[in-house]
């Protein structure tokens, strides 16, 4: 197993009561595997992404990645997984605005170390294969919405993770667009054996993914 | 509804946003608070520094003419006494005093016969002290007595009266500096004069009346507009009234460039204030473009959303002019407790509230808080609604049209304010355009600086990755880093221009402190006793003292054109004014080389060993006379005609305490003359003072010895109290200055803590995103220093020539406030955004 929750809990204080948003979830995601999180509005999809990719931490219970418990790994720790092991993939893409898309697509890497010129040269290929490679040096407020999502794709899995969080993706896509993202998501996932665990309320999307988890109240129904 | 105020939509936003616009209001509020303030605090170091200046005149003003006071005069002195007035008479006049010992040599003293109520302000000090002036008695000055061995008990001879030495003179209010007379003093009662038979016909004497005018809010401009009054009252050429805010020169001339520094304070505290506020506006404007799109797209016409974002800045305004009056009523009690303690006020000043500034300061604060971002509102207006929404808009655009008349606006704004406070058309006009030129200038920098950055970090792409990000987040997100550099670079430009006028106003102050200038004169040195003078005074003073030659003549032709009297019947005043100063005796001196508080203006000075006749006209004096370079003039030495013609013009610093002379000739032309001199040094110690005096009376008995220490003493008093209340004014500036600076760093949060996340969630760590924020930040800063330095060096160039102060660069002073320029954006940067390297990351990108 590649990721495992155990009996996640997370909750909540408002001033009139604790509210619990999580419930005792747990699950696992194998190397390669595609789970998608489904479920109505509110019912804790994305603060249950925040706890896997350890953006949050829980009220109660623990991630394990490769077993190791995301807890014990200290804030460095965590910054330095994130880095090596996880590619993100918002809703709204969170492009750096003043970066054009090819240095966006390689911060990850230049995150990690890597030169800006061998950076550059593997986000171009990624870019490429995404059939971006004619933006690269657009800014983000000159490429459209599909577009940023593509350059999101190619920034979460430049440095070949070996998991990604995509937080509905699609969420703020034409149904056209949004195909060519989920298909690049897909392409990812079968090509590198990239773990994906993706939110989404579109039965369609959750349909195609290997495995789909449905939060219910707080809890996996 | 396209062109009306959506009220409903108005007050939610003001409602959303209140915080935002508080702080808005409270940058413009610094400074409308420091524009209330500085009034009542200008009040306190006024009346302060007027009570000083009033010891130094020993009244409101001075009445004196070497002529008798006509009926008429008497009958306004009696005038003014029936309105609450004290007005005291005096005479004063010079003559030989003998002590009546066997060695005692005669020498000359200068009388002044008074009555029991002098002084009407200061202290005459005694020693003994407190000892009453009854008649046939004198006091005697001190250094005088010292000189010619003479002490308490002692009789001495003026004219036909025996007096006796009741007291020896420490100190008198009223013996200034540029009015000294060439001789010791001598004081006796007004009933003593008759005694001496010294007043007959034909005698020199000067009539004084002192006044002092009843208690007043303003005793300067009281005491001016009695000036007025009186001259109009008596239009007589011969009769001289002095004022005490003129009575001293020194005094005035640092006053008046201490006011003007104040003026230039308060402008630029609001400024400083003005500029904050419009950072922070704009953006806050950039943030609604989201909100402006969604009501263009729903139908709000762009004439509707311009009155909805000018209605929230009028809003600020007020909320600035509430806050900003309330704020520098608070503060002017506050800084007048400061003050009061820190300069040791002896006035009672009163802290007032004055509609008519709180009026002042609701139309300065609606002002700025609508003009500033003006150009801003209207750009927002007039967005494309689907831009917005596609979000192909990062920034507003910059519209041309609307930028121009904002600097228009502000240009006539800031020249109509300047005029309004300092009353001087040439300081408002250099202001304004200095202001509108340096903002020019300013744009152009941080333009050009900004893509300089970009173009660095895009060609050393091998650079490491905090640095290079830190750089591409000051190069790329080009509207903030130009709103920032901007601001700060103003604000420290402002900052530094202030503090290097403020050193060199205090500099040009200190020349005139007592350390640095002569405090002995010695008069009446004849040429044969010049080398044993000299000889004696350099053993007590360690140094050469500087030795003029002092050579009585009248001017008899301009031009060729003889200057006559004219019968005074049918001349105007002005011309009666004119013909008494070019038929009076004047002292010229000789020189070969101008001493170091001259300075020629126009023409050349003559070299050593010229021999041809010309002259040096001091600027002023040549005015006076309406004569420039190439004019001929004729004198007549004791008989002896001499014409030279001008070939320099010349500024004196007057404040240097120096022997200086309105005409100068070459030493080879007046050398022959008869002549005496005139000396003025420091001894090497004051402990030496009377064993000095003691030696030169001995063997140089004519010699006055005049001591302008007690005088300087009084003098330092008031500069110092000056220095410390433009040191206090000035940091209370800068701790506005910076405030503001701070407040729009910490604006930037949001958009901040949004990019840190993104960071973080790709895998940054957060001493990773301190790294990079550290080079953004130390970017801004170091651009900050660069143009601060341009900016504060030309406009403190600019201010000093305004109001005419030597411009000195003091690199260390102008060195700190530029260096927390450096600092200032990265640890302020750090500071407000230290909580987005822990924040959490999810809730941060949710955030709206």
């Amino acid at each position: 197993m590649i990721l495992t929750a155990e009996n996640l809990i997370k909750e909540f204080s408002t001033p009139r009561k604790v509210l619990r948003i999580l419930d005792g979830v747990s699950f696992s995601v194998s190397a390669g595997e595609s789970v998608a999180i489904t479920g109505p509005s509110g019912s804790g999809k994305s603060s249950l992404l925040g706890l896997l990719a350890g953006l949050d931490r829980p009220t109660e219970g623990r991630v394990l990645f490769k077993g190791q418990a995301l807890a014990d790994m200290g804030e460095d720790g965590l910054s330095a997984w994130r880095r090596n092991c996880v590619g993100f993939v918002f809703q709204n893409f969170e492009l750096v605005s003043s970066l054009t898309a090819l240095e966006n697509a390689a911060l990850p890497l230049e995150i990690l170390g890597t030169s800006t010129r061998d950076a550059a040269a593997t986000a171009g290929n990624a870019l490429e294969t995404l059939g971006m490679s004619s933006r690269a040096d657009h800014f983000p407020n000159e490429l459209s919405g599909g577009e940023q999502q593509r350059v999101a794709i190619a920034r979460a899995y430049v440095h070949q993770p070996e998991i990604i969080f995509a937080d509905e993706p699609t969420g703020s896509l034409d149904e056209e667009t949004a195909e060519s993202v989920v298909k690049a998501l897909l392409q990812v996932n079968e090509e590198r054996k990239t773990a994906l665990l993706l939110v989404t309320h579109n039965p369609d999307l959750a349909g195609r993914l290997d495995r789909v988890l449905t939060i219910h109240g707080g809890s996996v129904a | 509804m396209a062109g009306r105020l959506p009220r409903s939509l108005f007050l939610r936003l003001y409602r959303r946003n209140f915080g935002k616009l508080l702080f808005f209001s409270s940058c413009l509020a610094t400074g409308v608070a420091f524009l209330f303030a500085v009034g009542n605090v200008l009040d306190a170091v006024d009346r302060s520094v007027s009570e000083r200046s009033r010891e130094l005149l020993a009244a409101d003003l001075e009445v004196s003419s070497n002529r008798p006071f006509t009926h008429d005069a008497q009958a306004l002195f009696e005038t003014l006494r029936s309105e609450g007035s004290r007005v005291i008479p005096m005479t004063s006049f010079s003559s030989m005093l003998r002590p009546n010992s066997d060695s005692g040599v005669p020498f000359l003293v200068s009388v002044k016969a008074i009555t029991e109520e002098y002084p009407l302000y200061g202290r005459l000090t005694l020693e003994p002290p407190g000892v009453p002036l009854g008649i046939s008695e004198c006091y005697l000055e001190d250094t005088a007595a010292v000189q010619h061995g003479l002490t308490v008990g002692d009789r001495v001879g003026l004219g036909s009266a025996s007096l006796r030495i009741a007291a020896l003179i420490k100190a008198e209010p009223d013996k200034s500096m540029t009015r000294f007379s060439f001789a010791p003093r001598v004081i006796i009662t007004r009933d003593t004069v008759a005694r001496t038979g010294l007043v007959r016909f034909g005698s020199r004497i000067r009539q004084r009346r002192l006044i002092a005018l009843p208690p007043s809010n303003d005793p300067a401009s009281a005491a001016r507009a009695a000036v007025k009054r009186i001259a109009a009252g008596l239009a007589s050429p011969y009769v001289r009234i002095t004022a005490f805010p003129d009575a001293e020169p020194t005094i005035s001339r640092v006053l008046k460039r201490v006011t003007g520094f104040f003026v230039v304070v308060a402008l630029v505290t609001l400024i400083l204030g003005a500029i904050g506020m419009g950072a922070s506006l704009t953006l806050f404007l950039n943030e609604q473009l989201p909100t402006v799109g969604v009501l263009r797209c729903l139908g709000l016409g762009s004439n509707a959303i311009a009155l909805l974002y000018h209605s929230l800045c009028g809003v600020v305004g007020l909320q600035g002019a509430f806050l900003g009056s309330v704020g520098g009523w608070l503060l002017s009690g506050a800084a007048l407790g400061i003050l009061r303690e820190a300069l040791g006020m002896t006035v009672p000043v009163t802290l007032s509230f004055d509609w008519l500034t709180m009026l002042e300061a609701l139309g300065v604060s609606a002002v700025v808080a609508i003009g500033v971002p003006f150009a801003r509102v209207r750009a927002l207006s007039g967005v494309a609604p689907l831009a917005v929404m596609r979000d192909k808009t990062e920034a507003l655009p910059d519209r041309p049209g609307p930028a121009v008349i904002l600097a228009l606006a502000s240009l006539a704004a800031i020249y109509g304010y300047t005029l309004l406070k300092s009353n001087s058309s040439e300081m408002a006009r250099g202001f304004a355009i200095g202001l509108v030129v340096a903002a020019a200038g300013l744009a152009f920098l941080t333009a050009a600086a900004v893509r300089g950055v970009e173009s660095f970090a895009k060609r050393f792409p091998g650079l490491p990755f905090a640095l290079r990000h830190g750089l591409l987040i000051v190069g790329r997100e080009r509207a903030r880093s130009r709103i920032f550099l901007f601001t700060l670079s103003a604000g420290f430009g402002l900052l530094g221009a202030l503090d290097l006028v403020r050193t060199s106003l205090s500099r040009e102050i200190l020349l005139g402190k007592a350390e640095s200038v002569p405090d002995l004169f010695l008069v009446d040195i004849q040429k044969p006793q010049l080398k044993g003078v000299q000889s004696l005074t350099r053993s007590f003073s360690g140094n050469e003292p500087e030795y003029s030659p002092l050579i009585r003549a009248r001017f008899t032709h301009i031009n060729d054109e003889p200057i006559r009297r004219k019968p005074k019947e049918g001349l105007t005043l002005e011309e009666r004014s004119r013909q008494r100063f070019l038929l009076r005796e004047y002292n010229l001196t000789y020189k070969d080389k101008l001493n170091g508080s001259e300075k020629i203006i126009a023409g050349n000075f003559w070299s050593p060993g010229e021999t041809k006749a010309q002259i040096s006209l001091e600027k002023g004096f040549s005015e006076r006379m309406q004569v420039g370079l190439g004019d001929r003039l004729r004198f007549d030495i004791q008989g002896r005609p001499i014409e030279a013609v001008v070939t320099s013009l010349r500024t004196i610093d007057w404040m240097s305490m120096k022997p200086n002379f309105f005409v100068v000739l070459p030493r080879a032309v007046l050398e022959p003359a008869p002549q005496n001199f005139i000396a003025s040094f420091r001894l090497s110690s004051r402990d030496n003072m009377p064993e000095y005096q003691r030696a030169l009376g001995r063997g140089f008995p004519n010699v006055s010895v005049i001591d302008l220490s007690k005088v300087l003493d009084q003098v330092q008093d008031v500069l110092t109290t000056l220095l410390a209340a433009l040191k206090g004014v000035a940091w209370f500036c800068v701790g506005v200055g910076l405030l503001v600076l701070a407040g729009t760093i910490a604006l930037d949060r949001r958009a901040h803590a949004r990019r840190n996340a993104l960071l973080k969630a790709l895998g940054c760590s957060a001493r990773s995103l301190i790294a990079i924020d550290t080079v953004s930040f130390s970017m801004i800063g170091l651009l900050t220093f660069v143009i601060g330095c341009l900016t504060a060096l030309g406009l403190g160039r600019l201010i000093a020539h305004m109001l005419e102060i030597s411009f000195f660069v003091d690199a260390a002073a102008v060195g700190k406030t530029l260096a927390a320029a450096l600092l200032f954006p990265t640890i302020v940067g750090l500071l407000v955004n230290a909580r987005a390297y822990r924040a959490d990351v999810l809730k941060t990108l949710r955030a709206d």
